[in-house]
């Protein structure tokens, strides 16, 4: 029987496999496609991924990634003014909270929650630098935006427990009714959560 | 060979596979331990540590199972701080450690026991050493805490002892690290607390049999205890 792979096709098929859910066989059959009918979109991948990889790193305030050494959120005064810093796990989470244009402060990115199964402890959260932060004294308060899970409140938690002792206002987001949700359908704890956390009409 | 009859689980780890799936790490009732793909809900993932679960598997492949009915998900364990990350000591403990088991139910009993333990009032340590001590006599990995194991003597209350993972509890020797008064050996034994210098050596030995069963791997959980504890000392 023949080797019908060639070598740099099988480097490209083991390649693909890096990418999250994606196992031999739809390795295979995207080194096909790009070979076969996409060969400038092929190339246009390989040069978009080079470039990001060399170009793109993570902002030295607040872990984002950052074309520069810091961020443009970072960056900006107007962002400093407020001393709000929103806590969030990953990049994604500052794309939601930008696009709804409520929050006016700088961000401290996680890049994930704490999870020492998977090997992720304090240290590889950053929170060594945002201790540092902390206790500068520039932030007048920390809003943890980390997600409502196990893993999510247990990090809060660990980063509230760090800045207590600091002259630093702690707030966690809120949790509730969705917008255009039913009551009826919401599960008990949240509907919990909804009422614990009620506000006067006012 | 899980049956699809409903049973509790546990979520011991979790990780993501697809947008929508993970592959969970499962203590179950009937089963033990099992790796199991399972399927996020709409805008919640029911499959969360420390989180009682009451479902029925069905067979997938080799080795992985899938959830076949996710019947009920009960309160998440309401605790905070060092408890907490007690907790996750707890499960990483049993996925470090726990490859197969020989009895399921007494093993899930025991967790469910010990998670429940860590949201009392009851002293910390005292849970930990207890929990160690059933997990490690749950895999038969314990020591014989009667008789030594080089010259098969009864341990003496007044006499040191060294204690070698593989063997037992042998005469100390001279310059040996760890060494356990024969009087504490037999406390640990029986799980009688009550001198503070008998938790501090369980301790100790809990450590060492756990480190050398851990062949190699590290525990991460520990790591989440330090930096608050050199905070606020008084916690301890």
């Amino acid at each position: 029987m023949f080797n019908t792979m060639t070598p740099l096709l099988e480097d490209l098929i083991t390649a693909l496999k890096v990418l999250p859910g994606v196992g031999q066989k739809s390795a295979q059959r995207m080194a096909f496609n790009l070979l076969d009918t996409r060969r400038d979109g092929a190339l246009k991948l390989s040069k978009a991924l080079s470039e990001a990889i060399d170009g793109i790193k993570h902002c030295v305030t607040c872990r984002n990634y950052s074309e520069t050494e810091q961020c443009e959120i970072c960056q900006s005064a107007k962002r400093h003014e407020s001393g709000q810093v929103c806590v969030v796990a990953s990049p994604a989470d500052v794309v939601a909270i930008e696009q709804t244009g409520h929050f006016n402060g700088r961000y401290f990115v996680l890049m994930g929650l704490l999870s020492p199964l998977d090997g992720i402890g304090p240290n590889e959260l950053g929170l060594d630098l945002l201790s540092t932060q902390i206790s500068q004294g520039d932030i007048k308060e920390l809003i943890l935006a980390t997600n409502p899970t196990v893993e999510g409140e247990a990090t809060a938690h660990y980063i509230a427990e760090l800045a207590s002792g600091h002259d630093v206002k702690v707030s966690r987001i809120a949790q509730g009714v969705p917008v255009g949700g039913e009551l009826d359908l919401i599960d008990g704890k949240t509907l919990g959560h909804a009422f614990a956390g009620r506000q006067a009409i006012e | 060979m899980p049956s699809s009859v409903l049973q509790q689980a546990y979520v011991l780890h979790a990780k993501p596979y697809r947008e929508k799936s993970l592959i969970c790490d499962l203590l179950t009732e009937l089963n033990g331990r099992v790796t199991v793909m399972a399927h996020k809900q709409k805008y919640t993932n029911p499959f969360q540590v420390f989180t009682p679960l009451q479902l029925s598997l069905k067979a997938g492949q080799g080795d992985l199972y899938f959830v076949e009915q996710l019947e009920q998900v009960g309160e998440s364990l309401a605790i905070q701080g060092e408890r907490f990350y007690s907790a996750f000591y707890l499960n990483e403990l049993l996925v470090k450690l726990v490859k197969q088991t020989f009895d399921p139910e007494n093993l899930f009993h025991l967790y469910q026991i010990t998670l429940n333990r860590l949201n009392s009032d009851e002293a910390l340590e005292l849970i930990l050493r207890e929990f160690e001590f059933e997990l490690l006599n749950d895999l038969g990995v314990l020591p014989d805490f009667l008789q030594t194991a080089d010259d098969g003597v009864d341990i003496q209350d007044d006499k040191y002892y060294v204690c070698l993972p593989e063997q037992g509890f042998v005469n100390a020797y001279p310059h040996a690290r760890y060494q356990y008064l024969g009087q504490v050996i037999k406390a640990i034994a029986e799980q009688n607390w009550a001198s503070d210098n008998t938790l501090k050596h369980a301790k100790q030995l809990m450590r060492q049999l756990v480190q050398y069963h851990l062949k190699g791997q590290v525990l991460k959980s520990r790591e989440l205890f330090n930096p608050i504890l050199k905070k606020h000392p008084s916690k301890k």
